[in-house]
């Protein structure tokens, strides 16, 4: 939808337009849904939450500031939710806990990663990504499929701004060591928090 | 600068370093080609990252497609929606009233009707008397695969309400069998002989290249072979999938042939139904009940007690029908000893010969079908849109019960080469599918259940073509109404398409093909995406 048509179409959606919430919705949920499916462990989740989101971006149509892009809002309501179903689902909270996050991280062989970057591909990536603890999966998605910046990313996240990069690169890490085989205990399960 | 750190690398690629540190940087890896690989090696990492979060390796499900809140409550135009549903409805009544109701009638006549639409199907449970000899753990396992198939493939769309009333329909649908007889005598073997002064005392399915009854069969006679002779004695039906069908022998019950070429000589105690490329009945013949044909030629000599229903290109009447006769074809000759005491009606192309010797109850009731439709007659258009309905009334009931796959079988419309392609292929690998199956006996149900399924899938074809066509000219819909207006825009402009001197036929056939090929791609679609989160 070219910018200016979107505009028209929120101002309508905004007056309770039918039709054009339906457009909106038509136009956003795929990649909404893709998103909730990349940050949630399983594909139901993934479902309702597309649902439930869109009933929230409804309630809160008014409060989206129209100077800023459409998109980015939506990725920001999706992601609070989604790190919300999976606070509320949280079981341990080992990982979340600064002690993991203050070990040092061991500095990469440029040349093995170069060569591990050339050897995976996406589709390892994927699985690799499902294995991880959900805040660094989360971290990544914002990043990389959503385009967050790292203000944005730290206000979804609820982490300082200066935080952010840690975040990503410990998640990097992370992927880093699953895709390589090393053993990463603590969250073989699936969605682990 | 000593080498730098991950950290900073990252925070390099992500531009999140203040500018002089940035500078820096950039200035240190012009030297330094560790630092350099560690940046490379980071950047790839992202792009990596990148496309394996945006690859889009699964559809979304068609449930949250269809969701669009509240959106259905403000249609607009009630007035032409008053209008279509009226066509719709005089559209399904016609097809009821012109084609559904006289074709049931017909099929009681012809001796289908009486317990349920199953037992007409299943030519009266006789399919499920050899049940349990036939049913083996490898088809049993077939069975339940393609049911949990089956399920596993609409589970989505389904609504758990939804899917009780479909268990409890299926077992409906058990109980509404007949009740499982005696097992059923099998003979696979090159050539069944069933001598004479033989006895079976069952029902008998042979299967092999020849199969002939010299002997009796107490029982049904159901037979899958190539050359079927029957010169004794059957005391229940005989139902032939077979090349060519001899009976000269004595029925006591129907007798069901599908075969490239049939002659009765025998009498026939109860209804003879014949689908075939030649049919026969020789003059000593009789049948008690009626007969229905489809065949290419038929002659006729023999007595038929009752009606006498006929598709054939070339039909030649010599003999005796106690009842009606009601023909359809190319030609018809009726010969200088042919007798019928009720009604003949004849539909066909050209004026049939009518001997002067022939004793006729009433005169020949002659309908000349043109090959061309009548353009000038309002009658004509008339009829057009009220089949423009009927197609709507179908294409409503699809978009309102799964809007989901309407919209998926859209998607597939883009790829126009693909869906004609797996079109053409569905149109003819299915009947050939079909049949195998039901040559199998594992699937006969299946087999038979495909071919309806794949007849409704021709017509029903119409209506996913119409919604892409309607989509394509008005842009996509945002809600299921939208979507059902843009549907009956595109069925008309197929119906007029169609109704075109020369290019009628041919658009139709492009409908049909592309409609089929887009049906087929969408339920592999969901196919491979069950098989993939199973």
């Amino acid at each position: 939808m070219p910018g200016a048509e979107l505009t028209e179409t929120i101002a309508r959606a905004r007056t309770g337009n039918a039709e054009a919430w339906g457009q909106l919705y038509q136009q956003y949920a795929p990649a909404i849904f893709r998103f909730c499916r990349r940050a949630l462990p399983a594909r139901e989740d993934a479902e309702d939450a597309t649902t439930e989101i869109f009933m929230k971006v409804r309630g809160k149509l008014d409060q989206y500031d129209a100077s800023r892009p459409f998109t980015a809002w939506l990725y920001k309501v999706s992601a609070n939710h989604c790190w919300d179903i999976l606070r509320r689902r949280r079981i341990r909270q080992d990982l979340e806990t600064g002690d993991l996050e203050t070990l040092p991280l061991e500095h990469p062989d440029p040349g093995q990663l170069d060569q591990l970057m050339e050897e995976s591909t996406s589709q390892q990536v994927r699985a690799a990504l499902a294995q991880m603890p959900a805040r660094a999966r989360m971290a990544l998605v914002l990043r990389y499929y959503s385009d967050m910046s790292y203000d944005e990313i730290a206000g979804a996240l609820g982490v300082r701004r200066a935080f952010v990069g840690v975040v990503l690169l410990r998640a990097r890490h992370q992927l880093r060591e699953i895709l390589t085989g090393k053993s990463f205990p603590e969250t073989q399960a699936r969605g682990a928090v | 600068m000593s080498h730098c750190d991950e950290m900073t690398c990252l925070l390099y690629l992500d531009g999140q370093l203040d500018r002089e540190r940035a500078v820096e940087l950039s200035a240190h890896i012009d030297t330094c080609a560790a630092c350099r690989t560690l940046l490379a090696a980071l950047e790839s990492e992202s792009r990596l990252l990148r496309s394996a979060l945006t690859e889009e390796e699964e559809s979304v499900p068609a449930r949250l497609l269809e969701y669009a809140p509240e959106a259905k409550a403000r249609e607009a135009a009630p007035l032409a929606w008053l209008a279509t549903l009226g066509f719709a409805g005089s559209g399904a009544f016609t097809l009821w009233s012109w084609f559904v109701n006289p074709s049931l009638q017909q099929l009681n006549q012809a001796g289908f009707g009486g317990d349920s639409f199953l037992a007409m199907l299943f030519f009266g449970g006789v399919f499920w008397k050899g049940w349990d000899t036939m049913v083996n753990l490898t088809e049993l396992l077939a069975v339940a695969t393609l049911v949990m198939l089956a399920v596993a493939l609409f589970r989505r769309g389904w609504r758990r309400t939804t899917t009780i009333a479909v268990v409890l329909g299926a077992l409906a649908c058990v109980l509404a069998l007949p009740p499982v007889a005696s097992a059923a005598e099998i003979r696979k073997q090159q050539d069944t002989l069933v001598a004479a002064g033989e006895v079976v005392k069952n029902d008998l399915i042979a299967m092999g290249a020849s199969v002939k009854i010299e002997g009796t069969v107490e029982g049904d006679l159901i037979v899958f072979c190539h050359n079927l002779t029957v010169n004794g004695h059957v005391t229940g039906d005989v139902i032939a999938f077979a090349q060519i069908v001899r009976i000269n022998g004595t029925v006591d019950g129907n007798v069901r042939s599908f075969s490239n070429f049939i002659s009765l000589a025998g009498p026939v105690s109860k209804n003879v139904t014949a689908f075939s490329q030649t049919f026969e009945l020789a003059s000593k013949s009789t049948i008690a009940g009626s007969l229905t044909l489809f065949a290419a030629m038929s002659s006729q000599d023999g007595r038929v007690g009752r009606d006498l229903i006929g598709f054939a290109a070339e039909h030649r009447l010599d003999g005796y029908v106690g009842g009606s006769a009601l023909l359809k074809g190319e030609r018809l000759t009726i010969g200088p000893s042919a007798e019928i005491i009720g009604t003949t009606k004849f539909y066909g192309m050209k004026q049939p010969s009518v001997s002067d010797k022939a004793k006729l109850g009433s005169p020949v009731d002659v309908t000349i079908e043109q090959h061309r439709p009548d353009y000038a007659s309002p009658g004509y258009y008339w009829r057009q849109t009220l089949r423009w309905g009927a197609a709507f009334m179908l294409g409503l009931v699809v978009a309102l019960l799964m809007p989901g796959f309407l919209r998926e079988t859209m998607r597939e419309g883009e790829r126009f080469g693909l869906s004609t392609g797996v079109g053409i292929l569905a149109c003819i690998v299915t009947p050939v599918a079909a049949v195998i199956a039901c040559v199998t006996i594992v699937g006969l149900a299946v087999g038979i259940t495909s071919v309806l399924a794949w007849i409704t899938a021709l017509y029903a074809a119409q209506i996913f073509v119409g919604a892409f066509l309607g989509q394509k000219m008005m842009g996509p819909a945002a809600t299921t109404g939208a979507l059902i207006g843009r549907m009956a825009l595109g069925l008309l402009v197929i119906r007029v398409a169609g109704m075109l001197p020369y290019i009628g036929p041919f658009a139709w056939a492009i409908v049909v093909v592309f409609g089929l090929g887009v049906v087929t791609l969408a339920i592999v679609n969901r196919a491979r995406q069950e098989v993939a989160t199973i």
